[in-house]
Parts: structure tokens; sequence; C-alpha cells
């Protein structure tokens, strides 16, 4: 389907219009616009320092930006963004000390009675039984009991899917999912993010070109923190490419 | 041939002035407390007699009970004031956190009153309590207490700076609130080194207990007090020999905990 045609019947998941980000006199991202339509897969690809990841960043509020982000239709409020919103780090960003079980149970803090959530001990027992339903998805029920200090990288990566989806988010945003594990562990991580995302909007960030083909509805380009293309990944040419990683597309 | 350089920098006249001059300063500012070989030569003679008076310790059982009884009191001032202290260390060092603290304005002030804590000695403190809560016990516990938190305190809040960022940010962009990173991400990161601390304030919490009866806050002390006070130095003898076995045995067991949890 044509980029205009799922704009046309776009269901707005998130908007930014006019983005910025600055540290100190460097500027890292500038004036970025960007729709997400629900049930969208994008990748954001673009060479190192480009500003991928500190757009995903701004765009959850980790770090401050300047321009308007309208959330689900509405002025984005951060705090209401970030129960929507599962995200899924680069490195996993677990608690290496607890286990699958307990990392994942950290995904509900924002639901009531969220505040015992920061043990899978003691929190309630509904909030352990959607964490079980969450590994399952990721094929790690077995390993609930294991701390993420002794998973492999893969699957601590899958535990961190499982911690985004067991909030059932309306937006999967995931930093280079795939980027600190072996090609084959990659293309596993990155086939769940993309199955499990349903009817879900995935955002995610790539250094691989293959990975953003084979899992992404659309692309969108960034060099030097601004959107260089923006397009339907069936439509891609490699002459996009080749501004962006000349080695990788001559 | 190559010739190396010379072993030391070539000093000129001034800094050799210098030097020598800081050098007969230093000596003259502590010679006043400094034993002199004609009083260590008196001193020693002496020595040796009160440990002939020492000998041998006293082993009458009454005696033997009581100071069993003073010793278990030790211990209970021990506990008690490093448990309530570690407890109650817990926030405060995460309101002195600069990176983590719910209220940053007030973070200095937290990590103020933990420099007060930790830098007043707890004999003083242990005047302190004396006269406001009483001689006995409850004193000393008090005194534990602060002591722990001025300790605690600090070494808590510098594992919980050191706790991994990456969870803590996760968890941020999750919606976690500032209690929840705290809870599921700071301190499982942080609780290794922290449970290290809470074992090396309580080794030296036995250690303050054993002199806080010196100043009437309970425990041993006040006993070997007493002894030393009435010359009965046998007695003396034995309350060092039950503090020395106390506190290496607490040593040995801490030690022996703090490998296990590593």
């Amino acid at each position: 389907m044509a980029l205009d045609a799922v704009r046309a019947a776009a269901d707005p998941v998130l908007t930014a219009r006019g983005l910025c980000v600055s540290f100190g006199a460097a500027k890292i991202l500038r004036d970025i616009s960007l729709d997400l339509n629900n049930g969208e897969r994008v990748a954001l690809i673009g060479p190192n320092g480009a500003g991928k990841s500190t757009l995903l960043r701004a765009l959850v509020g980790l770090v401050p930006s300047t321009g308007r982000i309208d959330a689900f239709g509405r002025p984005c409020e951060i705090r209401t963004l970030r129960q929507e919103v599962g995200f899924v780090f680069q490195h996993h960003a677990l608690v290496r000390r607890l286990t699958a079980l307990s990392n994942v149970v950290h995904g509900l803090m924002h639901r009531p009675g969220g505040w015992r959530a920061w043990h899978q001990a003691v929190a309630p027992a509904a909030f352990r039984e959607a964490a079980m339903e969450a590994l399952a998805l990721v094929d790690l029920t077995e390993k609930a009991p294991v701390r993420v200090d002794n998973l492999s990288g893969g699957q601590a990566q899958r535990v961190a899917i499982a911690r985004a989806l067991v909030r059932g988010p309306r937006l999967l945003i995931a930093d280079e999912p795939a980027a600190s594990l072996d090609p084959a562990a990659g293309h596993d991580v990155m086939a769940r993010l993309a199955d499990t995302s349903g009817n879900r909007t995935l955002l995610f960030t790539s250094h691989d070109l293959d990975h953003a083909r084979t899992y992404a509805t659309r692309i969108v380009a960034l060099v030097a923190g601004r959107v260089v293309f923006d397009r339907p990944a069936s439509q891609l040419d490699l002459s996009d490419l080749r501004g962006l990683f000349p080695d990788r597309a001559a | 041939m190559t010739i190396a350089p010379g072993r030391f920098d070539r000093l000129s006249a001034v800094h050799f002035a210098l030097i020598v001059g800081g050098a007969a300063a230093v000596i003259a500012f502590i010679a006043p407390v400094t034993p002199s070989p004609e009083r260590l030569a008196e001193g020693t003679p002496r020595l040796f007699g009160l440990l002939g008076r020492m000998w041998p310790p006293d082993m009458e059982p009454d005696f033997l009970v009581r100071m069993g009884w003073r010793l278990l009191e030790t211990l209970q001032i021990a506990l008690a004031g490093t448990l309530i202290g570690v407890v109650l260390s817990l926030p405060i060092a995460w309101l002195a956190s600069r990176r983590l603290t719910p209220v940053p304005a007030a973070a200095f002030l937290f990590k103020a009153l933990i420099s007060l804590f930790r830098t007043v000695p707890d004999l003083v403190w242990a005047l302190i309590f004396v006269v406001t809560v009483g001689l006995g016990a409850v004193a000393g516990t008090m005194t534990i207490l602060v002591d722990t938190i001025g300790f605690c305190g600090r070494f808590f809040a510098e594992a919980m700076e050191d706790a991994e960022e990456d969870p803590q940010e996760a968890l941020q962009a999750l919606g976690a609130p500032r209690a929840g990173v705290l809870l599921a991400a700071v301190i499982p990161d942080a609780l290794p080194s922290m449970t290290g601390t809470a074992l090396f304030a309580l080794e030296k919490a036995i250690r303050s207990s054993v002199v806080l009866g010196l100043v009437g806050a309970g425990g041993v002390g006040q006993e070997l007090k007493s002894a030393f006070d009435l010359f009965q130095y046998q007695k003396a003898a034995t309350i060092m020999i039950a503090i020395f076995i106390i506190v290496l045995a607490m040593e040995w067991i801490t030690d022996r905990l703090r490998r296990r949890l590593q």
C-alpha cells in the first residue's frame, strides 16, 4: 500500500512536529517531523551519530526537547504516553541481579497496585500471571526463575521484549534491539519483536538494512539530525542508501 | 654508553630549605605529645607490673555471670543500634543521593546530616545521649544508631549512585515512579555493596559498644571501668579477654557472611 494511502486511513499514534534536541551547542535533532500510525512497523535508519537513539528517547521524554508531540490524537502528556509505550533498549537494560520474572513484572509498575511490582515475590497474582504470559510470547517461561545475569544476550533481550509487551502497549519502541547480538540471535529477536507487535505500532532503530527491509513496513532515514527520506520499505531503492551507508549500498 | 638520568630531580636551594624547614616544623609540632625514650623506659616496667597484677584473670562464677550479662547487653546495644541505623540509613541515603533524590534542593541537607553524624566521635554522642535519655543501655543504642547512620548513610548513598543506570532509565521510560525505580533497579544492584557496608557497621558497632560503658552508656565497658577504678586488675583482664574473643568471633562471622553474599 502506498504511504499516502496508509496516511489517509491513518489512526495517528504519535505525531512529532518541529522536534529539536540540543546538548549544549551541539544540535542533535533538527526540526524533525514524524507521524506514526496505528499498526505500522517503522524502521529508523541512519549512520552513527545521526540522532536515531536520541529521537526515540525524546519521543518518551527521556531527553529534553523542543517542538510538539501529540500522542493518540491529543497533545502529549509524557506520563500518560509512557503508560502506553513499551520500550526495548539496545543492551536489554534489565536488572541483572533479579530474575526474568521480576524484570517482566517491573513492566506493570504504572498499573494500580504497581507499587508492589518491584519484585515478583510481592507482586499481585494478576501481575505474575500477565508476566508469565508475556514470557510465553518470547518462549522463555522456563527461564522465569533464572537471574538475568545467567541468561544469554539473546535471551535477556527477549526478556526485555516481554517486559515491554506485558504492558499491552499501543506503541512499541526498540532502540537497536539486535545490535549487541550475533546475526542468528539478532534475527530471532527482530522476528519476535515483529511477530509479537501484532496490531501495535512498532518503531525501531537499526544499523542492519536487512533487518529494516525484512521487519519494517516503512523506513525513515535520519542523517545529521534530519529526516532525509520516509517511504514504504517495499519502495526502498539502493540509491537511497548510497548516501547513508556508502560501503554497504555499493 | 647511554647515561641514565639522575635518580632524583635536582632540588633548588629554596626547595631544599623549604623541605628541611617543613620537616623541622612538623617535628617541633608533634614533639610535646610523642613518647620520649625516657618515658618509654619508665613506663615499660610499669606495664609489666600491671600485666603481673592482671594475672591470673578472675574466674569467680558470680563475676563471670555478671560479666556475661553485661556482654549480652553489649551485643544487644550493637545489634539494636546497627539494625535501626541501617533501616534509617536507607531513606536518608536516598534523599542525600544527588542523582536519585526526589527532593534535589534538600539533598545537601541530608548529606550534611550524615556528615554531622559521622564526624562527631561516638563517645561524644554517648555523652549527649547519657544526658538526654539517662545512664544505661538505651543511651548506648542511640549512640550506635547515630554512628551507623553516619557510616552507612554515606556508603549507601555512594552505592546507590553507582548502581547501573540503564535499568533505571528503562523503568523511567515505562512510567515507573521514583520510589519504584529505587526499589526495583537501584537497591537490587547496590545490595551486595550495601550488605557489606552493613556488616562492617555491625563490626564497628561491637567495638564501639564495648567502650561506651566508660561514659555510662551501658554494656561491658561499665564493668571494665569499675574494675580499673577499684584496682581489680584480674577482673579487668577477664573482661578484656572476653571482649577480644567476642570481637574476633564477630569479625569471623561477618567475614564469612560477606564472602557468602559475594
